[in-house]
């Protein structure tokens, strides 16, 4: 690959106080989705389903990388770590994060994401979409831990579910 | 996946009967628990989806019973509004769950959110438990404050104490040095009195002889008395059987035809080691002034908030006015020191004395033992006391 033009750096998200001195910080959730679901037709077109979620799984890790940096912090126990997630996650409009399952020693946990940005209120589609989520769950918990995980949506809004639940277990190297 | 979930329909024109079965199966399956009248009669693609809607209702509602009963981690596998909403709820119960083994774990910074009034008390609870915390946290450094404020009066006590049992042994060695010099300068002055006198003829120098005799026979009584003094308090009280007290004092004296009796069985008081001493002096007082003394009994009673062991005699008694002054020091026709010195003995573990007797028909003293100061000798069995 040539030189890269879009190495994402958080600076990328911009001045927003000087850039939008009128309209603000705020954008309608629509436009949001609307950006999201064409990147995914045009990606799928293209690439196909799978390397679309792929891709759309790599990037949310990245963003969950990068929100851990940014906001989130080092040094945080784990339960003020869920805790500073949850109340990030609430504050940024982004979901409402619950924890069933924390199994620290194992590595194996459950949270729940409610009024989820990606799918809640979407129709039901009997495929689960959070693919970004995934990524961005993995990202933050791996950026915290040092450890890689997979994450997995169980429950989808578009699978019927009202809440989306997603299981997050370490990585095990076979 | 539900077939339902995938949007299919009944396709099956079939009669009416058909459709009725269908209807009543869902209904016995939402009412029963289970279809129990006979599977109707479809096609192979309509059975497939009436096949999966018995199935996923039945799922829901074994999940929901489930819930119901206590057991939140099952896991539904059925998709579509209906089991999404069981679902949401479950997810709630866990993630509340989950909170709550934080909170016993000591976390109380969780909240609920959006759960409508059951976020507030929560919420409220919890918040509750932080302040009781923080009170709890204040208290618990006000406590330790106390404490080691305690700890260091304590130690400072203990230096006192052995500052003052050190004062306290060089005041009694002194004492004993200078007592033992006084009663040996005594003997010597006592015994040259006496040679004095086989040689003193004169009647009135001889009445001065016998008044400085009777001034240093005093000295010496009173010399003597401070060693007992001097012993009083200085050991720690004990359980003092009072049996072989009494029945060493009929060794102690001559008693003649007087006799002595007691009925206090096993009882033993808590006592300065010097107790002894007081049912000497009883006696020994008894012996000296009784005149028409015959008998010397020891009793005991229970009374309110304690018990009362008398000793009671025969003799003259003690005239009303006299009945407190003899207690006091220097107070008596011997040495005055004797009934000074049982009060004393007695005070140190609580116990009080006084004379009650009728003057004229003998003397009888009550000593007050307050609850705890006295007992039945361990594994005897209790002789009545009275």
């Amino acid at each position: 690959m040539s030189e890269r033009r879009y190495v994402f750096s958080w600076d990328l998200l911009g001045n927003l106080d000087e850039g939008r001195p009128n309209l603000g910080k705020k954008l309608r959730l629509e436009v949001y989705r609307l950006m999201q679901y064409t990147f995914r037709d045009v990606l799928e077109q293209d690439l196909g389903t799978e390397k679309a979620d792929e891709i759309f799984y790599r990037a949310g890790m990245i963003a969950g990388t990068e929100f851990y940096r940014h906001v989130i912090g080092d040094g945080l126990e784990f339960n003020d770590f869920v805790k500073k997630l949850q109340v990030s996650l609430r504050e940024m409009d982004i979901g409402v994060l619950r924890v069933e399952k924390t199994d620290i020693e194992n590595g194996s946990f459950i949270f729940t994401v409610s009024e989820d940005v990606d799918c809640s209120g979407m129709p039901v589609l009997n495929y689960s979409v959070c693919t970004y989520d995934e990524g961005f769950i993995a990202g933050v918990m791996e950026a915290y831990t040092g450890k890689k995980f997979v994450v997995k949506e169980v429950d989808c809004w578009c699978t019927g579910d009202r809440t989306c639940r997603f299981t997050i277990d370490i990585m095990r190297i076979l | 996946m539900s077939e339902m979930g995938q949007g299919r329909r009944l396709t099956t024109a079939g009669t009416d009967e058909t459709v009725h079965a269908v209807l009543v199966s869902i209904s016995e399956v939402m009412t029963q628990g289970s279809p129990v009248s006979p599977v109707p009669e479809l096609d192979p693609g309509d059975k497939e989806v009436f096949r999966q809607i018995i199935a996923d209702l039945t799922a829901l509602q074994q999940f929901s019973r489930t819930l119901a009963s206590g057991s939140i981690s099952g896991d539904l596998k059925v998709k579509g509004f209906m089991a999404g909403y069981v679902k949401a709820i479950q997810a709630n119960l866990l993630h509340l769950t989950w909170q709550a083994k934080m909170i016993s774990e000591g976390d109380l910074s969780q909240r609920v959110d959006f759960m409508g009034d059951f976020s507030d008390s929560f919420n409220s609870m919890v918040e509750n438990l932080q302040t009781a915390r923080v009170e709890t946290a204040a208290r618990e450094r006000d406590l330790s404050e106390a404490n080691e404020h305690l700890s260091s009066e304590v130690q400072e006590r203990e230096r006192a104490e052995r500052a003052l049992s050190q004062v306290n042994r060089k005041l009694n060695l002194l004492a004993s040095i200078t007592r033992h010099d006084i009663l040996n300068q005594l003997t010597v002055l006592l015994g040259y009195l006496d040679l004095i006198r086989d040689e003193l003829q004169d009647p009135h120098l001889r009445s001065f002889l016998e008044h400085a005799e009777v001034a240093a026979t005093s000295i010496q009584h009173q010399i003597e008395f401070t060693k007992e003094y001097q012993s009083l308090g200085v050991e720690s009280p004990t359980w003092q059987l009072l049996g072989p007290i009494i029945g060493e004092l009929r060794a102690q004296f001559n008693l003649g035809a007087v006799s002595i009796g007691e009925q206090l069985g096993y009882l033993e008081l808590f006592a300065d080691p010097l107790l002894e001493k007081v049912f000497y002096n009883l006696v020994d007082n008894a012996l000296r002034y009784g005149e028409t003394l015959t008998k010397i009994e020891f009793s005991a009673k229970p009374v309110p908030g304690g018990l009362i062991l008398s000793c009671e005699d025969d003799g003259t008694g003690v005239p009303e006015k006299d009945k407190e002054r003899i207690f006091q020091r220097g107070v008596g026709k011997h040495t005055g020191l004797g009934l000074f010195l049982v009060r004393e003995i007695l005070s140190i573990t609580g116990m009080t004395i006084s004379e009650t007797g009728v003057d004229g028909q003998g003397a009888r003293f009550e000593i007050f033992i307050p609850e705890g100061g006295f007992r039945q000798k361990a594994g005897q069995a209790i002789t009545p006391v009275y």
